[in-house]
């Protein structure tokens, strides 16, 4: 258990920090799987003539970027929480420019908040995650906010 | 000076209708995305694990469903950004509509900034996630060619 005064001390800290290779036949599968039918998610040949490098990521594929790591539950973990209580509750997404098949990302996900509600029966857990490309460049961003609850 | 606004505040894309929620879906979901969580393909599990009768569907998945209505209407990189939040879980058998209505309309330095508030919802009309999507068009090049 944390206490409810030192559960915002993890703020700012780096949980994950990873390199990703986005995937071609993974991207043909989770268009399949979204129900995706445009061939600019399936064919490099049809996503070029769309003017893009290869098969193009749909916009909320990063977000399966981000678990791509050894622990998906790392920010849970980090406040001692269990991952059978902690719902996700809202997701939020940035892309600066499209994803391709073959592209190569760091990753790095820091807690951006973390607080209580309702006397610390409810607490949540912010974190924010940055891709940037070999360049440096930044790529994307997500949010994302998980709620774990002790009535659970 | 940027040119007319293709959009305007209350106007609807069209509606994106799923598939009924299958087993099957969720299985691929599973696979595609990397959640392969129980609770989303194992309903021995589930029963024995949890409060609930049968497998949810992912709250990503819906997220998904979303990004298809504005895929369905833009190119992608026009989606400058999305936020979902999840109101409740999918069923196997959901007959899910995805909706979204232009609530903003915005000038930028190179074109217009469209802001649509999203819905995913059954065909019961339980929401399942509400959210909002950012769609950033040029007006100066109709279709910008992909870095």
């Amino acid at each position: 258990m944390t206490g409810e005064t030192e559960f915002d001390a993890r703020i700012g800290t780096v949980i994950q920090d990873f390199d990703v290779e986005v995937e071609r036949g993974l991207l043909r599968l989770f268009a399949r799987a979204i129900g995706e039918t445009d061939p600019i998610f399936f064919d490099d040949e049809a996503a070029r003539k769309a003017g893009y490098r290869g098969v193009v990521a749909p916009p909320t594929y990063l977000y399966c970027l981000s678990e791509d790591v050894p622990d998906p539950n790392a920010a849970i973990h980090a406040f001692g929480l269990d991952p059978a209580d902690c719902v996700h509750a809202e997701q939020e997404i940035e892309q600066l420019r499209p994803i391709c098949a073959g592209d190569r990302l760091h990753g790095e996900t820091r807690i951006e908040d973390a607080f209580e509600k309702k006397g610390g029966l409810l607490k949540f857990v912010v974190t924010a995650t940055r891709f940037t490309d070999p360049a440096g460049m930044l790529v994307g961003r997500l949010r994302t906010t998980i709620i774990a609850s002790e009535a659970d | 000076m940027a040119g007319p606004m293709p959009f305007e505040t209350g106007a609807e894309l069209p509606p994106l209708e799923i598939e009924p929620l299958t087993r099957t879906t969720l299985a691929l979901y599973c696979g595609a995305s990397g959640d392969y969580h129980p609770l989303h393909v194992d309903t021995d599990w589930v029963k024995a694990n949890t409060p609930l009768s049968d497998v949810i569907g992912h709250g990503m998945l819906t997220m998904a469903w979303l990004g298809r209505l504005i895929t369905g209407n833009f190119r992608t990189e026009q989606i400058s950004r999305m936020a979902t939040r999840f109101v409740a879980p999918s069923r196997v058998g959901d007959r899910i509509t995805c909706r979204g209505v232009v609530v903003s309309v915005d000038r930028t330095e190179r074109g217009s900034a469209i802001g649509f508030e999203l819905v995913a919802e059954t065909a019961e009309g339980k929401t399942l996630a509400t959210g909002s999507a950012t769609i950033e068009i040029e007006h100066t090049t109709e279709e910008a060619p992909a870095a």
